[in-house]
């Protein structure tokens, strides 16, 4: 059976009336996930309802083992909380329907952008793309996610303990996925390790906050959040750092849309807070040593055998790009020197 | 080497992704963007292919420099005996006249005295940071990570796309 009937079949069966799916196909991107766009219609007190959906379904091997039950149920959560975020529907852990776990989620008016915002797209619409990509992160990270009910994040706790945390699980998990030694990355590590910075509070971090990951609207108004399956508890510099890592820049800005600075003080407006720029620069080591495991993930799924996916080799090759910015943070090469 | 050689034989999977495969799948869009990665990907590999062995002569010799280095900063320095014992060991093991020598060969003689290179730098982390033969030991792999970084993005560089 293909996948639009078995989809079919699913949704007839949560809905309780016999659903059409239409409209079935695949996005490129996604790095942990499969992801589809639908439309399904249905019979509803005897009128026609018609309704876009997007399926995210566990790969057969991904550049990033995540957990789809957090990300269903942050995404609850963060709807809850007045984020704007695709409102999720159900959540299949059986791999019996579509043979792997999955979830569906509406889908959200608007366009998604590159990792880095476009430099040909108009000032006007830029400036409010920025503004909104700061205001929400400054929301995410206000919010009271005690009262969620999240009882699949743990908290850290205030001090070092975020930031250990988030060095140890890249850690583990580039310990286990390499496929050779890569000395620049171990250096990365140890400076992690040696310079774990303490954090006043907890916070939700969405765990990928970036250009590339919102759809927006002509205008540049930012109309959902995407890919919260990095969502845990921790420092909100760590979302900071990975939006403002040099990975992300173009022609100067972060993530495309503005300067590092500017970004920031945007962000202090907007959240009441003093930004630590020295903790910002640990976030955005942790980020290029992160980003550069995500892609050795990927590598090992192309090296073993359980990918076909011919992206995966030019993931596995931008880890010279990721290798270059990362020393260059630590200051280590011709011009730096140790820290 | 004689016609077809390795540019033709690629060249060849490259007209058969784009021409035929890639329009047939105009239905399936996921598919036939894949179905150009994979072209991009064998595009990368007939621009890597002909200086593989310039690539892999040129980081073999740094690698051995840089060991030879750091055996030299360290061998006064009484706590680094055993680290000096498994740098000469890694360079004894994979001496070899690279010319002559098949390229997954020197590619596996790579990765082992990178390793090496990679255990000196952990070792490093743990030694006191002042000491003359620990600065001049971290200032040789402190290098050699930034020609590597640069021979990495290099390589990326041929690829020709952003990310």
């Amino acid at each position: 059976m293909a996948l639009a009937e078995k989809l079919e079949s699913y949704l007839s069966g949560k809905l309780g009336t016999q659903v059409r799916v239409t409209s079935l196909a695949r996005k490129s991107g996604g790095a942990s996930r499969e992801t589809y766009l639908f439309d399904a219609a249905w019979q509803e007190d005897g009128r026609g309802v018609q309704r876009g959906y997007v399926l995210r379904r566990d790969p057969v091997a991904s550049v990033l083992e995540s957990d789809r039950t957090l990300e269903y149920r942050v995404l609850e959560g963060a709807a809850a909380l007045g984020i704007p975020v695709p409102k999720v529907c159900w959540l299949e852990l059986s791999t019996e329907p579509l043979e792997r776990p999955f979830f569906v989620m509406e889908r959200v008016d608007g366009t998604p952008t590159p990792p880095s915002f476009p430099p040909a797209y108009p000032a006007e619409m830029r400036a409010r793309t920025a503004s909104d990509f700061v205001s929400i992160l400054a929301r995410i990270h206000a919010a009271d996610w005690r009262r969620l009910e999240l009882d699949v994040l743990d908290d850290p706790g205030p001090g070092t303990e975020a930031a250990r945390r988030a060095v140890t699980h890249w850690r583990r998990v580039f310990e286990q996925d390499r496929v050779e030694a890569q000395p620049v990355l171990e250096r990365g590590f140890a400076w992690l390790e040696r310079n774990l910075p303490a954090t006043e509070h907890t916070t939700l971090v969405h765990g990928d906050y970036r250009s590339g990951n919102y759809l927006h609207l002509p205008d540049g108004r930012i109309t959902a959040m995407l890919d919260w399956e990095m969502a845990h508890l921790g420092d909100p510099h760590e979302d900071l750092g990975w939006a403002t890592m040099p990975y992300w820049s173009s022609a100067g800005r972060a993530g495309g849309l503005e300067e590092t600075d500017e970004m920031l003080a945007r962000y202090e407006r907007a959240s009441g807070t003093k930004v630590d720029r020295e903790r910002v620069h640990f976030y955005q080591v942790l980020g290029t040593v992160k980003m550069a495991v995500i892609s050795l993930t990927g590598v090992r799924s192309l090296c073993e055998g359980r990918s076909a996916d011919p992206t995966l080799a030019v993931v596995g090759l931008l880890l010279g790009r990721l290798s270059v910015e990362l020393l260059r943070l630590l200051g280590v090469g011709p011009a730096g020197g140790d820290t | 080497m004689t016609r077809p050689d390795i540019d033709d034989i690629l060249s060849g999977v490259q007209r058969l992704l784009m021409n035929d495969l890639a329009p047939a799948l105009a239905e399936q869009p996921f598919l036939a963007e894949q179905a150009m990665y994979a072209s991009l990907v064998l595009e990368y590999c007939k621009k890597a292919w002909p200086r593989a062995h310039v690539t892999l002569a040129e980081e073999h010799a740094d690698l051995r420099a840089t060991l030879d280095a750091v055996g030299r900063a360290l061998r006064e320095d009484a706590d680094a005996h055993e680290r000096c014992g498994t740098i000469g060991r890694a360079l004894d093991e994979t001496r070899c006249e690279v010319a002559s020598t098949a390229l997954d060969v020197v590619a596996a003689y790579n990765r082992t005295l990178r390793a090496e290179v990679s255990r000196i730098v952990t070792w490093l982390e743990g030694r006191p940071a002042s000491t003359p033969a620990t600065l001049a030991a971290r200032a040789a792999t402190d290098a050699y990570l930034g020609r590597l970084a640069d021979r990495q993005h290099r390589e990326l560089q041929t690829l020709g796309i952003s990310w």
